[in-house]
């Protein structure tokens, strides 16, 4: 097609001056977009392992019973680090000091932050039968039931949940409803099959 | 050519390179994600493999800590193999779903973290410090690089991490703590009339008819399962034994070749007087221990007491003490330079100062106990016994193999072997599948007595080799003498037995009827000890579950039975052990007081309350996570054996 290899060189060298500057651009640009993305993810990793390594000591602080460290730490987390699971695990934690401490008031809130923010349902799940027994605990019957009908557990959570269940309609008075939720949750193999069978077997003749 | 790439270069042929170049960089390292390789694998977890190699790895792992921690009472036949490798690979699939939902969910160890577990590892210390060298050596034994095992703890990490969440975070609420004290110990008072069976004996003549008509209905009860007669040879120590007559001139070898255990080297009893020389002592201090220790023989040679003389002179302390005595001595034990010089003396004589590492000796045989050495015919037993136990260990392969080689060229009969090894024949009674006596008890005997090789062709099986308890081998050949199809024994064999089941039904037919009828006479108003009329009854008060004295089927309805109203008691009836009926009537309940616990004991049972909670909590959350994940098992649990 040329007549000699000046020409064709001429040809290579006006076809880079017109698109050299775009292949260029194009090499850098998908080359920044995988090195960014890789350090992108590096930097979540990173900070992730930051929050993990703070709940660590979190799990530390409470497991020597100290609220006020435990407290510091929660709130770091939720404030510092959103977007990872650790702001949950922190409210699950503070909600067991505060327990612990009698403060039944502050373990509700901490457990209702942590529903609302639970990375998988399984862990909302744990967050919710907690709630629910707290409620159940407080003598707050309706609002373990009205609970457990607004976040209903998956399937793996059933025999707790009935268990729960039984006791809430014990609290209520219903026998019947409560021997119901009690044999379901032994069918369903609950975890405390025992303690559950001396439930079922105190409950009135009906 | 290059004019069409010109002519399309404007734009998309740039584009085009750009997306060419970006692939490799994007696609990297995939070929570990999609497993790329070809190994067999046990199953599939999202995309996740378990091969069968990690399955068997861990099978192999789990069997040997059980081998290690049940020692000799560890059976091989305890484990059913096919059960425990489906179990360990449901673990290990939940182990994958758990690393993969916590790295979904966002959870990370920080680089702080691992470096703490590595440095905390007990395997990488070394006098309590972290040792660079040893984790190095310990990584590279296991082929691994930093980097990869680094991984590795920082993913296990994760995991427990998951875990220590929902276990640690667990809480019982005061109020479940008090329910759980309240229904745990809980007492009952109760009641109960027993109506023995023999108190509704009903000897009334039976029909044919109705013999005829129970037979038939109750079949399975006189079922005789398939058995055999066999007929087996078993090769153990005892007959190995006998095998091993060695010969007089076997024994007198092995007396020879253990000739150091039966001989007692000479021995001499010896005291000295040590003048000591301090290691770093020069020429000086040298000479004048000699000439100490010249001076100190001289005096003995005069007549002065050796004993007296230690015990004044002796820088030996402890034995000085003793007169300078050192007790018997054997060659090998003291300073040489002792050594030549004590062995080189006459009884009573005293030497010339010797020089040993410690000083200057002068020593002294007080006695002399030549060499001895027990005679062939005194030792010939324990030889004899020696002999056999390392012969049998040898002995037991040549003759097991002769054994197979034997059984295996006369496939219809056991003489001919029982006789070239000296084995007896021996017969069992019936036995069926179950097994019967040692060795017949053992489930590969068994498989091999029932199978068709043996059982329908009727030829000798193959060589069973089992291993005993105490790790003994014996190897058994059987063969079916006699065999009997699996029948029903017939109706005139066991009419007796028939006769006597019914009127054990009627009787317990009649109890029951009684039973009911007292119940519905309590339950009418009427008061128990009224109701039960001629049968006795018991009260038992207030008691907890575990401490109650009355039969265990009458405390477990009393205690299974609801709450007693105020109107009077609940009702309930139980089967005794002789057959007969007991009717229990719950009077009362007493709930456990938590106020009667103290604060220690009600902590224990809430520790244990959330104990329970916690493993429940993150077991079922696993659960939810398996349920949801894309399981594929690929392995092959063949069913081995029946």
């Amino acid at each position: 097609m040329y007549e000699t290899e000046e020409q064709q060189v001429e040809a290579l060298k006006k076809w880079w001056k017109d698109n050299g500057k775009s292949i260029i651009a194009g090499i850098v640009i998908g080359l920044g977009a995988v090195l960014g993305w890789r350090a992108w993810v590096q930097h979540q990793d990173r900070v992730a392992g930051q929050a993990s390594n703070e709940f660590d000591k979190l799990v530390l602080a409470a497991a020597r019973q100290d609220p006020k460290a435990v407290s510091t730490l929660a709130d770091h987390l939720v404030l510092e680090y959103d977007g990872t699971p650790y702001p949950t695990f922190a409210r699950l934690m503070q909600a067991r000091v505060a327990l612990t401490e009698k403060h039944p008031k502050a373990a509700e809130k901490a457990l209702r932050a942590a529903i609302e923010s639970a990375p998988d349902r399984s862990i909302r799940a744990v967050a919710v039968l907690r709630l629910a027994r707290l409620f159940q605990a407080e003598g707050d019957a309706d609002g373990a039931a009205s609970l457990l009908s607004t976040y209903p557990v998956p399937k793996a959570f059933a025999a707790e949940a009935a268990l729960v269940k039984g006791d809430i309609a014990l609290a209520k008075g219903d026998t019947a409803a409560a021997r119901r939720a009690y044999q379901s949750a032994l069918d369903k193999g609950v975890g405390n099959a025992d303690l559950v069978r001396l439930k079922l077997n105190d409950l009135p003749a009906t | 050519m290059l004019q069409a790439i010109r002519d399309h270069a404007q734009g998309w042929i740039a584009w085009l390179i750009v997306i060419l170049i970006s692939i490799p960089f994007a696609l990297w390292g995939i070929q570990s994600y999609l497993g790329i390789g070809g190994e067999p694998l046990a199953a599939k977890v999202n995309g996740h493999e378990i091969t069968q190699r990690d399955l068997d790895r861990r099978f192999q792992q789990f069997k040997s800590r059980l081998r290690r921690q049940l020692g000799a009472n560890y059976r091989p036949e305890m484990f059913d193999d096919v059960k425990l490798k489906r179990d360990i690979l449901r673990q290990m699939i939940r182990e994958a779903v758990v690393l993969q939902a916590s790295h979904d969910m966002g959870l990370r160890a920080g680089d702080e973290q691992v470096r703490q577990a590595i440095l905390a590892e007990p395997a990488f210390q070394h006098d309590g410090h972290f040792d660079k060298a040893a984790y190095e050596r310990a990584l590279q034994l296991q082929g691994m690089t930093a980097p990869q095992f680094e991984q590795r703890i920082r993913l296990s990490m994760m995991s427990e991490q998951l875990q220590r969440v929902v276990s640690r975070s667990a809480f019982t609420t005061d109020r479940e703590t008090a329910d759980a004290i309240r229904l745990e110990r809980q007492e009952r008072r109760f009641a109960y009339v027993s109506l023995p069976l023999a108190d509704f004996k009903d000897e009334a003549p039976v029909t044919d008819a109705q013999v005829q008509a129970w037979y038939q209905d109750h079949k399975a009860r006189f079922a005789v399962p398939e058995q055999v007669r066999l007929r087996y040879l078993v090769l153990d120590d005892a007959a190995i034994a006998a095998h091993l007559e060695p010969s007089e001139e076997d024994l007198r070898t092995l007396y020879r070749s253990e000739a150091a255990k039966f001989t007692q080297e000479e021995r001499r009893h010896v005291r000295h007087i040590l003048v000591a020389v301090p290691a770093d002592a020069d020429a000086q201090t040298e000479a004048a221990a000699k000439a100490r220790a010249e001076a100190l023989r001289r005096r003995l040679e005069a007549g002065e007491d050796f004993a007296a003389l230690a015990k004044e002179a002796s820088d030996d302390k402890g034995s000085a003490a003793k007169g300078g005595d050192l007790g018997v001595i054997e060659k090998g034990i003291m300073d040489p330079a002792f050594e030549r010089a004590a062995y080189a003396l006459k009884e009573g004589e005293i030497s010339a100062p010797v020089r040993s590492r410690f000083g200057y000796h002068l020593i002294q045989v007080t006695a002399i106990e030549p060499a001895r050495r027990e005679p062939f015919e005194k030792v010939r037993a324990q030889l004899l016994e020696e002999y056999r136990a390392n012969a049998v260990e040898q002995r037991y392969y040549d003759l097991a193999e002769r054994l197979a080689n034997l059984t295996y060229e006369n496939p219809d009969s056991l003489v001919p072997a029982a006789e070239a090894l000296g084995l007896k024949v021996r017969d069992s009674d019936w036995i069926s599948r179950r097994g019967g006596p040692a060795p017949l008890d053992d489930p590969k005997v068994m498989a091999a007595a029932f199978s068709d090789d043996v059982l329908v062709d009727g030829h000798n099986s193959e060589v069973i080799e089992i291993e005993r308890p105490g790790g003994k081998r014996i190897a058994v050949v059987v063969r079916v003498a006699d065999h009997r199809e699996a029948s029903v024994k017939p109706l005139a064999e066991v009419r007796q037995e028939v006769v006597e089941a019914i009127h054990a039904e009627r009787a317990r037919r009649a109890a029951q009827a009684q039973a009911e009828a007292i119940r519905e006479a309590v339950r009418k108003g009427t008061p128990l000890a009224q109701a039960a009329g001629k049968y006795q009854v018991t009260t038992v008060d207030f008691v907890a579950k575990g401490n109650a004295k009355a039969p265990p089927a009458v405390v477990k309805t009393a205690f299974s039975l609801p709450r007693p109203a105020a109107g009077g008691p609940t009702l309930g009836t139980a089967r005794l052990r002789d057959g007969g009926e007991a009717v229990v009537a719950l009077e009362a309940i007493r709930d456990g007081d938590p106020a009667g616990l103290s604060e220690e004991d009600k902590r224990r049972v809430r520790d244990r309350l959330t104990r329970i909670r916690a493993r429940t909590y993150y077991d079922r959350l696993v659960d939810d996570l398996v349920a949801r994940a894309d399981v594929e098992i690929l392995a092959k649990f063949a069913a081995e054996g029946k």
